[in-house]
């Protein structure tokens, strides 16, 4: 045997700290926090609603994972354990919210979920951009909570009572000079909590944060906004001009976040513009009156933009990614879901149109994709079966939401309207897949708009 | 290396627009220069073959402790660890008392002139150990610059232009970088918003062609002719990311990489110009460094004086105080530098010129029972030591260190899933040189059909992806979100909760690609060439020749052992950006399997056994090579074709399996230890999504030792040394030294200054906290949402979680067991080696063959003591 002696210069190994203390005085908030939910849930303060247990469960299974994730990633970082309270603190926050019975718990639950999101975004507090973000996020969260508390004194005051129960249950009955500035209060809360136009810029500064702060954001807290709409949807309802605003936002949101992503080279920027059309379209859905469909679309896009932050540091690759479809098949494809659409209007009246129509767009496209794998080899066959049966894993969840969460009685738009909006989309995918095919150029200005978008310029 | 002007001009076609603006002359005169500044950043990598190279190369004409500040100014950076980091080192014994002490007597010229007192109970050297040492000293953490909004702009676009998975290219790319750009920013609203009407005006009447443009800009600044190369090279360092991956573009990429994109560091100089007139030059904050005045006011008040207290003393005292005084940060903290480089030398000469002076001694020769070349890369070392000791004598296992591309200058072709798709060859060699033959990948001969079954997987898997990433962007993926939510979620809580499992099932379904897929060493099949432009046939001589290279570069005996394994190495780590950085470097930032297999191929090929037989170098007949991949992040090592292994060495093959086990887990322990965790969490760690330091890399590196593996045995170098094999009396001509000084040592130079500088200023030279970081073009990071290009290696590869170092900026040191005068006409004939050597960016050390003493290379003579 060898007879080795030490020359090494690595330092010893930190000796492991002999006994973590259990819990510190920074504890304390958050157990505060948690004493509340506590005490609201054992007193009666709470209200389970498909809307509330969505948003509960999706934030406790991010927040989960994602504090698994930072306990590794966030190891050299002296505000780990900081970070870990504040995720803690957001879930607890989130869950009341989600669970409120009352509405000045609601929006207890907003305001201190919105300032724990502004904290965390701040998270590396001696770099200006990140500081700036946090400013960013202040000033948006805070018109939000404005809105939302000047919605709820209406609600409260119009209604005679704080239970949310209540006031929706009156809400239909409100005079429309206090219905509609309550709904459009809400509106303006839950577009600045979802990055919607004109707030986007506090979701794509926020890249100055951490990977697990961008998950906790994308995933969960911006939501919040969808699920504050459908839990008050009868005060919605009651008010068309504010769903129309809705609406509109929404469209304009989700086009708009599909071009930034397009243009964003880099992988964090893609990702929070897509959040941006994302919750453009949870709302749009919410405006039709589609509750269902936004609910589990709000779950399952939560986890999805959820994974794709966390794994945004596996995408180093020496190939340009294949984004567009061949020549001629977008189109077919767009024609192929408006028949179907077509087909489907004759059939019964349809509040989810535009869904499902995406959604038979998009398990065409990747039929198509897969068309070349399945010839190839039979290991093809299952990736043909891969999209296949996601839609229908899809579906059956879609139906188990809607059987618990109705649509609305009054949809929005007629049906042949929603055909019209159907073709509006698809005919920008088309655009979009001539875009990406390198057919169609965009004029240099609005390209330059894209890029720069929700960044300073000054 | 260097930036033909014509190359530079490509774009740079004469206009009439400026007919005023620079004569011929002018003109010639500026491109030379911009050929010089283009120069001041080293070239970047792409992450996916992440290359370390010194980003100070530029500076390498300049003594390093001029350089160095030189840099630091230029790029806002700092030019050395803060004193109380290098106190804190210090106070970990992690630098030596004593090496300060005599770095300090030797800094103040001597014993005599440290020593002597300038007034009783005073002298030179306790006023500089008490600036060092004592004195207050302010910790300057390095800052991220922030850009001017006209700056961080243009970093967007640039980020456009260069991104390579772009969905959507900027409008005319394809007319190169400054005309598309320039139309760029005359498009951006955004822009016309920020900036002045004189702003305004200028970019209206930007000229079309960058060289213009220059000598426009050049007026605008009123830069005088004898100032133009500060100047451009103040452009190239405003973005100096950027203008680091341009120069990979321009130099060292293909054609492909610039393919419908030209660009040329001119045009980005151009662009930098014509930025720099569109906004009111932001005021600099210069960092108030203490004044010598208060230093020596300190200094006294120190001792016990009163301020005014050496008024009365003698004029040279007086100025020997003063020169104490004015010593800057950076100056301190190089002596702090050179300490710890002798610190880590003083453990290394006793022992080794003990070995040398042992070697000596007759040894009866006996032949190993295995013997295993590693790369001399320094995670090898830990390996090497415990392997080593796993024999049953001493010797029964020996191993060798040899640059870890084994000297076959290859890319490798892999075979194309798709039928139409290209796929690219991908260098498996170290940047110095260019591949000479493109080797198609194939299936490992007896492995055909799971190599089919492999291959078909991948592809459906590629496919997969290929459906996410259609459906992804516009209006289907608001359904693509939801549809995949479901499997996102199953991914998201399986990588987090139960990574080992995860991975397993995740090598279990694509299957072992490694394994079964091979470089194709032979070449007779007419089959295995996929249709590939060259000829990848490695001719017979050329194959002898790059087994002889083997032999002849590490003084490899002909009495090889029955059980002969080249061992390439990789790191394994996942959802990484970084993962290449721990890949084999020699193997150009890849894992080094590949060419271990060719090289095995070669050896076991008769027709190369007979052709070295043929020059005199005539292997046993029943030695046996096998090539391996060691797995430096869980110290794994796996041997690959165990199929092809002959009955007759099933028993060594076993043999040698069980001490790669043992080995292994003594070397994950020891490493486990320096990483502060469990062995257990290593292997975690390497299949974990969240992990940010999988193991230290190259983190450590201070040494790289020139002789045969007899001179370092038994010593444990703690994984801070390469370790080139080599014997003096085997290379009567130094050819093969003057190929390891001109080759791989300049590499680990390379790597060295890499490590050197991420670790003195990890925001300017490093890339940053990895949690930050965003992937853009598929090829880099940069900090949140966008800027400048980040360079050199992460924080965390670097620095302990408690944010102290745990890689000590020290230049490397080369110690070669040589004749003094061999290695001394390589370093005059070769100037590579020589400027490395002359301008102290590595310090050299040669141990003389006879006497067994160690000599240092100082300012062109040897000097007997080393330190």
């Amino acid at each position: 045997m060898n007879q080795t002696t030490p020359l090494a210069d690595g330092r010893r190994a930190p000796a492991p700290t002999a006994s973590r203390r259990i819990l510190s005085l920074a504890d304390l908030p958050v157990l505060a926090l948690g004493a509340l939910l506590a005490t609201a849930i054992l007193g009666g303060l709470t209200a389970v609603t498909p809307a509330g247990v969505a948003l509960a469960g999706l934030s406790l299974l991010i927040t989960g994972v994602v504090i698994g994730f930072a306990r590794r990633q966030l190891r050299a970082d002296p505000r780990a354990a900081w970070f870990g309270r504040m995720a803690i603190a957001l879930a607890i926050a989130t869950v009341m919210m989600g669970l409120a019975g009352n509405v000045v718990l609601l929006v207890a639950a907003w305001i201190v979920s919105g300032r724990l999101m502004a904290g965390m975004i701040g998270h590396v507090g001696e770099w200006a951009e990140a500081r700036a973000a946090l400013r960013r996020a202040s000033i948006a969260f805070g018109i939000g909570d404005l809105a939302l508390v000047g919605a709820a004194l209406l609600l409260s005051l119009g209604t005679g009572s704080t239970q949310i129960a209540a006031i929706v249950a009156a809400a239909p009955g409100l005079a429309p000079d206090i219905v509609l500035p309550a709904a459009a209060l809400l509106v303006v809360a839950a577009l600045a909590r979802c990055a919607l136009p004109p707030f986007f810029s506090w979701l794509m500064r926020s890249l100055a944060a951490p990977t697990p702060v961008s998950a906790l954001m994308h995933a969960g807290f911006v939501n919040a906004g969808g699920f504050l709409l459908i839990r008050f949807v009868p005060a919605l309802e009651a008010a068309p001009a504010a769903r129309f605003v809705l609406f509109a936002t929404g469209i304009l949101a989700a086009l708009a976040g599909s071009a930034i992503m397009l243009v964003r080279s880099d992988v964090k920027g893609g990702l929070a513009a897509s959040t941006v059309a994302q919750m453009g379209f949870m709302l749009l859905t919410i405006a039709l009156g589609g509750y269902a469909a936004a609910l589990w679309h709000m779950v399952a896009h939560g986890v999805f933009k959820a994974w794709l932050f966390l794994g945004s540091a596996g995408t180093v690759s020496r190939a340009p990614a294949t984004k567009a479809l061949p020549r001629a098949w977008p189109a077919g494809i767009a024609l192929a879901a408006l028949a179907g659409g077509l087909a489907l209007l004759h059939w019964g009246p349809a509040t989810a149109l535009l869904p499902l129509g995406l959604a038979a767009t998009a398990l065409l496209c990747a039929l198509a994709v897969g068309l070349r794998a399945a010839s190839r080899s039979p290991v093809g066959m299952i990736v043909i079966a891969i999209p296949i049966l996601l839609i229908a894993i899809n579906a059956a969840a879609l139906a188990f939401v809607a059987h618990v969460q109705p649509d609305a009685a009054m949809p929005l738009l007629s049906g042949p309207a929603q055909w019209v909006l159907l073709l509006v989309f698809l005919s920008v995918w088309v655009l979009q897949q001539r875009v990406a095919r390198g057919e169609q150029s965009l004029p240099p200005a609005l390209y330059a708009r894209l890029i720069h978008a929700g960044n300073p310029t000054a | 290396m260097t930036l033909a002007a014509g190359n530079l001009a490509k774009t740079a076609a004469p206009t009439l627009a400026h007919p005023a603006l620079g004569s011929p002359g002018e003109r010639e005169a500026l491109l030379a220069l911009a050929s010089i500044a283009a120069h001041t950043v080293a070239p970047l990598w792409p992450l996916d073959s992440a290359i370390a190279v010194n980003p100070l190369a530029g500076f390498e004409d300049l003594p390093f402790e001029d350089a160095v500040p030189q840099a630091a100014a230029l790029h806002g950076a700092r030019a050395t660890l803060s004193l109380p980091e290098w106190r804190s080192l210090l106070a970990e014994g992690r630098i030596n008392d004593v090496a300060l002490r005599k770095t300090v007597v030797q800094a103040l010229g001597g014993l005599e002139a440290a020593f002597d007192p300038l007034v009783p109970e005073l002298n030179a050297y306790d006023l500089l150990i008490a600036r060092l040492v004592t004195l207050d000293a302010e910790h300057a953490p390095p800052v991220r610059r922030a850009l001017s909004p006209a700056v961080a702009m243009l970093a967007r676009w640039l980020g456009a232009f260069f991104d390579r998975t772009a969905a959507l290219p900027v409008p005319g790319r394809a007319r190169g970088l400054y005309p598309c750009l320039l139309q760029a920013l005359r498009h951006d609203p955004a822009l016309g918003k920020s900036v002045e009407a004189t702003g305004a005006a200028w970019l209206a009447s930007a000229p079309g062609d960058p060289v213009e443009m220059l000598l426009l800009g050049a007026r605008r600044e009123a830069v005088s002719p004898e100032h133009r190369l500060a100047w451009l090279r103040t452009l190239v360092a405003t973005l100096p990311g950027w203008a680091a991956h341009l120069r990979w573009r321009t130099e060292y990429a293909g054609p492909e990489a610039s393919r419908g994109a030209p660009a040329t560091m001119l045009d980005l100089m151009a662009l930098m110009a014509l930025v720099r007139g569109l906004e009111r030059p932001a005021l600099q904050a210069v960092p108030d460094a203490p004044s010598p005045r208060t230093v020596e006011a300190a200094l006294l008040r120190h001792f016990g004086l009163s301020a005014d207290a050496a008024k009365t003393w003698p004029a040279a005292a007086r100025e020997r105080l003063a020169t104490v005084a004015a010593l800057t940060p950076a100056q301190l903290g190089f002596l702090f530098q050179q300490a710890a480089e002798a610190s880590h030398l003083a453990t290394l000469t006793a022992p080794l010129e003990g070995a040398s002076a042992r070697r000596t001694a007759p040894r009866a020769p006996i032949r190993p029972q295995v013997q295993a070349v590693f790369c001399i890369d320094v995670r090898s070392e830990p390996m090497r030591r415990a392997l080593e000791a796993q024999g049953a004598i001493d010797g029964a296992f020996e191993t060798v260190g040899y640059a870890g591309f084994f000297g076959l200058p290859i890319a490798l072709a892999p075979i194309p899933l798709a039928p139409m798709a290209e796929a690219q060859a991908r260098n498996q060699l170290p940047v110095l040189l260019s591949p000479a033959h493109v080797v198609p990948e194939t299936a490992a001969p007896g492995r055909e059909a799971e190599a089919r079954t492999v291959l078909a997987r991948q592809a459906a898997l590629a496919d997969a992806q290929a459906m996410l990433d259609t459906t992804k962007a516009g209006a289907t993926g608001f359904a693509t979100a939801e549809a995949a939510g479901p499997l996102a979620a199953v991914s998201m809580i399986a990588r987090t909760l139960a990574p080992r499992l995860t991975d397993a099932l995740r090598r279990r379904v694509i299957g072992d690609a490694g394994q079964v897929l091979a470089p194709a060493a032979c070449n007779d099949d007419p089959a295995i060439g996929h249709g590939h432009a060259h000829d990848h046939a490695i001719p017979l001589a050329q194959k002898i020749a790059y087994a002889r290279g083997m032999f002849t570069l590490t003084g490899l005996s002909a009495q090889t052992a029955r059980l002969f394994v080249l061992v390439g190495h990789g790191g394994c780590t996942t959802n990484n950006a970084f993962a290449a950085s721990l890949d084999c470097g020699a193997c150009g930032g890849h894992p080094g399997g590949p060419n271990a297999r060719l090289m095995a191929a070669i050896l076991n090929d008769p027709a190369v056994r007979a052709g070295l037989a043929a020059q005199g170098l005539a292997l046993p007949e029943d030695t046996w090579f096998l090539a391996a991949q060691h797995d430096t992040t869980r110290d794994i090592v796996e041997v690959f074709d165990r199929h092809l292994v002959p009955a007759s060495h099933a028993d060594d093959l076993a043999h040698l399996d069980a001490a790669l086990a043992r080995a292994g887990v003594q070397a994950r322990a020891e490493r486990a230890t320096r990483l502060g965790r469990t062995p257990q969490d290593l292997l975690v760690g390497a299949a974990h999504w969240a992990e940010v330091r999988p193991e230290w890399g190259l983190s450590g590196n201070a040494a790289f030792i020139i002789g045969p593996r007899a001179l370092t045995q038994g010593l444990d170098l703690g994984g801070t040394a390469f370790l080139h094999s080599y014997d003096w009396k085997q290379d009567e001509d130094g050819s093969a030294l003057t190929g390891i000084m001109t080759a791989p040592m300049i590499v680990a130079q390379w790597i060295n200054c890499q490590y050197l500088f991420s670790t003195i200023d990890n925001e300017a030279f490093g890339a940053g906290d990895k949690t930050t970081q965003n992937v853009t073009g598929g090829f880099g990071v940069v900090q949140g949402s966008g800027g400048d290009l980040c360079t050199g290696l992460p924080r965390q590869s670097l620095f302990h979680d408690d944010g102290t170092p745990y890689h000590i900026p020290r230049r490397l040191t080369v110690i070669v067991e040589a004749p003094l005068q061999r290695v001394e006409g390589i370093v005059r004939r070769h100037d590579a080696v020589g400027r490395l050597v002359e301008n102290g960016w590595i310090n050299l050390v040669v141990i003389d063959p006879w006497k067994h003493q160690a000599h240092r290379w100082l300012r062109g003579e040897w000097k007997a003591r080393p330190c």
